[in-house]
């Protein structure tokens, strides 16, 4: 800050004058600045000098990562257990960690042991031991104050995307569109949509922007060590794209768009075949290959995918852990095991304790894992567990319906979900934003979060200004 | 119509010097013959459909007069709507160009490969899945649909048999792992094409309610065989819970009365009678009263044809279609053949240079062009490459070894988004088939060209290489090649393939031709 520049002495708040300059003030040139200053803020105010809350969220994450726990998780049970028994027949956790909120007692799994790490525990701790590096938005609601969303369908449809004049976007297709290191070209895989979701839609303007959507990270395996097709032909395939080009030019434009989106996912697979080919990502087929400090083998057992553990999760999070070791900025995991209409009782324990799992594995395999420039991961990882919406219509003494299990009606309990976000970008951690009133569900203190603010959040992180694709302001004030 | 009919044979922008498209008028006429009803006397031959006068209609208000589809977009576009794969230019000389359009269509829907390609779509639409319900069930559904396309079964009764159908009614009940009853749902999306409401599929589930999920112990199954469910029971009380107990009234009222006689327990579908197939029947019957089923079946019909929702641009289309398919008792076959034979169906479908509507031309102005599926794209490129490699047995999904040739083909299919209703057992999740490829699916297909043309057998090398790529480029598209399309690719070769031996460069041109979007474009 140079001291000829006017506004400077009427900004206190930030004070960066230094010393060596401060003294090589002269008495000209600091009247000059004040005189200059009593007129200057009514005509000019230098923009640097005045951060936007934005600013502080803004480009501080290089990765997200969601889990979207598909089907309608009973996110109070979990993760807001200080709720009345209705909402929450499992009890609380016990020996939960240092945090504002209260974890369910189906986060304090039994410790998972780890056995391939020399340098580690030799268990990790539960997700709910954690709690004090997990802050909870308690209160998201896809439409405060409109009408509930009780379908399935349409309830991840407005979770995961946005529709608009020029087509439907996932939020991974937003960030592929937008995202910096696709303009440059500095990531060659797109983000990638793992299991079938709407985080991964893409319809006419945005075809072109798809996600790298897989069913399961399997798919790849055995993949580092087959034969690369892209070598083959390339002359060919050259010549191929310019034929293409004109056979979608000769048809009308509601075909051109479907037919370039064919070709763009055909150019797509020949520039990342040889990247899918990474041994790092054949996570079945070699799990000795190492990437960033830990094996293939080891990312697998922290995260419950090796015998005698039967994770649902575990192969699909440690892809997309290893997605961002080579610099892709977001991936999602979708699992559909949580619409609990019956029998929850017998479900939900075990399917709640792998994703606790995966809480679990993920803190830690962050904290292990390092980037391209052997900083760790954690440091510029944000994760957020989802949802459509949460459960309700059960009996409040047993917790349950009579089927044992849990409902969305769109009452408050299933409509105002409680999502934890945890990662080293967090400036706030442990803490609750919002609250909910345990015995109705319903926000007391503050409104409810819009499922577009959450997003809208998730955009900024990664650098991308979410104004032109969501209408609720990000929440700056975890990163504040 | 007759501006139309009398206009220049050929407005689509096909390469001039293609030898056989010097069509002379009479060639012309044989091949519309079925179109050509209301132009010159000499070319009468059928009445025009009520579906070409709704579209002639249309046209003549926008003041459009579309080009026809030369010979081989449109065998092309029949072969692979009717038999699920693209045609040889041998075969399309052989068996379609220079035909009359009747009796093209009526050859090609008499095959059994068109009744196969039929019954494949609708295990799509009925979400065929081995692993909820038993083989026996979908076998017997299947050929349900056969008798369908048989002839020997209209279409009403047809949706009232399915709704009362264990491989149907199986497939969407709720399971032991908290899945619920959702017939009602997929009963809707199957017959009515849209969704229930929350209120419609709440009201009519009542109607399935006697119906049980019979679970197998999978200790009892071979390994891998994930088929887990038996043929589904009957629980012949489960509407004496109260009274109305199986009454449903939002579609109009319909009750389910299931025989009272003292039957006790859960009944196997062998053990109903008569009169217990006739109660079961009943939301069936209600389904089919709707006004919309007959629309429904209509707009099936033009997305699958024309691969986008004609009906819904042009209702007077689909009505005359819906029309033709109450009066003609339900002859789904017939319904095809009236859209196969239609002027719509044989418009080409690339705007010609002089069309001065171009871009704002309705899409019904043009003639379709879809993708091939991959089930169709796996086919044609293995028949390309001289080596059939069977197909996916669309009826078992994950019975461990497939009844059908190559176990290559599924897997491969199924990497490209094809062959649905593979069950994942650790997810509980069933693959669907994937409607826009992604990358995912591009490289499974390029990897498919890989190991398909890696097997073609050496050329004969006294051939040049311009017979080489000229032959290539007519398998591919089975069409003679263009000398532009010949220059430009020897051009290209000259620079990128310099030094390729003659099986190197077929190898090379399979890859790229079946590749490319033009090649799944049809």
């Amino acid at each position: 800050m140079r001291p000829t520049e006017p506004g400077h002495a009427a900004h206190a708040e930030r004070p960066r004058a230094e010393p060596s300059r401060t003294a090589a003030f002269t008495r000209r040139a600091l009247i000059k600045a004040a005189l200059a200053a009593s007129v200057a803020p009514a005509i000019f105010i230098p923009r640097r000098a005045k951060a936007t809350p934005l600013d502080a969220l803004r480009n501080r994450a290089r990765h997200v990562l969601i889990l979207n726990a598909a089907g309608g998780l009973r996110t109070a049970a979990l993760f807001n257990a200080d709720a009345a028994t209705a909402h929450n027949p499992y009890g609380r956790a016990l020996t939960p960690g240092a945090s504002e909120w209260q974890p369910g007692a189906l986060l304090e799994a039994p410790a998972f042991p780890l056995t391939t790490f020399s340098r580690a525990p030799a268990a990790l701790p539960s997700a709910a031991a954690l709690s004090g590096d997990i802050a909870i938005l308690a209160g998201v609601d896809h439409q405060p104050g409109g009408p509930a969303l009780v379908d399935h369908q349409q309830a991840a449809q407005a979770l995961a995307a946005i529709t608009t004049p020029e087509g439907t976007a996932g939020l991974l297709t937003l960030i592929h569109r937008h995202h910096a290191a696709y303009a440059t070209k500095s990531v060659a895989l797109p983000p990638i949509a793992i299991g079938a979701s709407p985080f991964a839609s893409a319809t006419a303007a945005f075809a072109g922007h798809r996600p790298l959507e897989l069913r399961s990270a399997e798919v790849l395996k055995g993949r580092s060590t087959s034969a690369a097709p892209a070598t083959r032909a390339s002359w060919m395939l050259d010549h191929q794209q310019q034929r293409d080009r004109r056979f979608a030019d000769r048809h009308g434009p509601d075909l051109q768009r479907e037919l370039d989106a064919r070709s763009a996912a055909k150019l797509a697979a020949r520039s990342y075949g040889a990247q899918l080919r990474n041994p790092a990502l054949d996570l079945l087929a070699a799990p000795d290959a190492e990437l960033g400090g830990l094996t293939n083998h080891q990312l697998l057992e922290a995260l419950g995918a090796v015998a005698p553990s039967t994770s649902r999760w575990g192969l699909e999070t440690a892809f997309a852990l290893r997605c961002f070791q080579l610099g892709i900025p977001a991936a999602t995991v979708t699992r559909e095991l949580f619409d609990t209409h019956s029998d929850e009782r017998d479900t939900f324990p075990e399917d709640a304790a792998d994703l606790a799992r995966q809480i679990s594995g993920i803190h830690f395999l962050l904290h292990q894992l390092r980037d391209e420039n052997n900083i760790p991961l954690w440091d510029s990882t944000v994760v957020l567990v989802v949802s459509e919406f949460g459960r309700d219509n059960t009996d409040p003494l047993t917790g349950f319906n009579f089927g044992g299990g849990s409902d969305h009606r769109g009452t408050p309990a299933s409509r105002n979900q409680c999502w934890p976000i945890f990662g080293g970008p967090l400036a706030k951690r442990g803490c609750r934003i919002g609250r909910l009133d345990p015995e109705t569900l319903q926000t007391i203190d503050r409104p409810s979060i819009p499922v577009g603010a959450v997003m809208a959040t998730v955009l900024a992180l990664l650098g991308i200004d979410p104004a032109p694709h969501y209408s609720h302001p990000p929440l700056v004030e975890l990163f504040a | 119509m007759r501006r139309w009919v009398e206009s220049p044979p050929l407005a689509a922008p096909v390469p001039s010097a293609l030898p056989t498209i010097v069509l002379t008028r009479t060639l012309l006429a044989g091949l519309w013959s079925s179109v050509a009803a209301c132009s010159s006397p000499e070319h009468q031959v059928g009445e025009q459909s009520a579906f070409d006068r709704a579209v002639f209609a249309a046209l003549a208000k926008d003041g459009l007069t579309p080009a026809r589809a030369d010979e081989a977009e449109l065998c092309t576009r029949l072969y692979v709507d009717a038999l699920g794969v693209r045609p040889s230019r041998a075969q399309l000389e052989a068996e379609c160009a220079g035909h009359p359009l009747e009796d093209v269509v009526a050859a090609l829907t008499a095959r059994d490969e068109f009744r196969w390609e039929q019954r494949r779509r609708f295990a799509d639409r009925f979400q065929y899945n081995d692993a909820m319900i038993d083989r026996a069930s979908i076998r017997a559904l299947d050929e349900l649909v056969d008798r369908l396309y048989r002839g020997e079964l209209g279409y009403r009764d047809f949706a009232i048999e399915t709704l009362a159908h264990p491989g149907f009614v199986g497939r969407f009940l709720g399971y032991s792992d908290g899945r619920e009853d959702t017939v009602a749902e997929a009963a809707f999306t199957a017959f009515l094409g849209r969704p229930a409401t929350a209120a419609e599929a709440e009201d009519l589930e009542i109607l399935w309610s006697p119906w049980r999920a019979r679970f197998v112990d999978p200790a009892t199954l071979p390994p891998g065989d994930l088929s887990r469910y038996a043929s589904p029971l009957i629980d012949p009380y489960a509407c004496e819970a109260e009274a109305h107990a199986c009454v449903s009234t939002i579609l109009g009222v319909a009750a389910l009365e299931f025989p009272r006689d003292g039957r006790s327990g859960l009944l196997d579908l062998d053990q109903l009678t008569a009169a217990d197939w006739a109660a079961l029947r009943a939301p069936g019957s209600l389904l089919v009263d709707q006004p919309t089923f007959w629309e429904a079946a209509a707009d099936e019909v033009l997305r699958r044809y024309f691969g986008w929702d004609f009906g819904a641009a042009l209702p007077e289309a689909r009505e005359a279609l819906s029309a033709e398919l109450r009066e003609n008792g339900g002859d789904l076959r017939a319904l095809e053949r009236t859209v196969m034979l239609s002027a719509a169906y044989a418009f080409a479908a690339a705007p010609a240079a002089s069309d001065s509507a171009g871009d704002r031309a309705p899409r019904y102005a043009r003639g379709p062009t879809k993708l091939l599926t991959p089930e169709a794209w796996l086919k044609s490129a293995a028949a390309f490459t001289g080596a059939p490699r069977g197909d996916c047995d669309f009826r078992f999904p994950n019975q461990p070894d497939s009844e059908l040739g190559d176990p290559w083909f599924r897997a491969t299919a199924r990497a490209m988004g094809g062959c649905p209703g593979a069950f994942d057992d650790a997810t509980a999740q069933t693959s669907k088939r994937v409607s826009v490829p992604g990358i995912e699916e591009s490289v499974a297909q390029d990897e498919a060209a890989l190991a398909l043309c890696s097997e073609l057998p050496p050329p004969d090398e006294r051939d040049t290489r311009e017979t080489l790529i000229e032959r290539a480029l007519e398998n591919a598209f089975a069409r003679p090649a263009t000398p532009d399309e010949i220059a430009a690719l020897t051009t290209a070769a000259t620079t990128g393939c310099a030094d390729c031996t003659h099986h190197q460069l077929s190898t090379d041109l399979c890859i790229g031709l079946l590749g490319g979007v033009e090649y799944a474009a049809y």
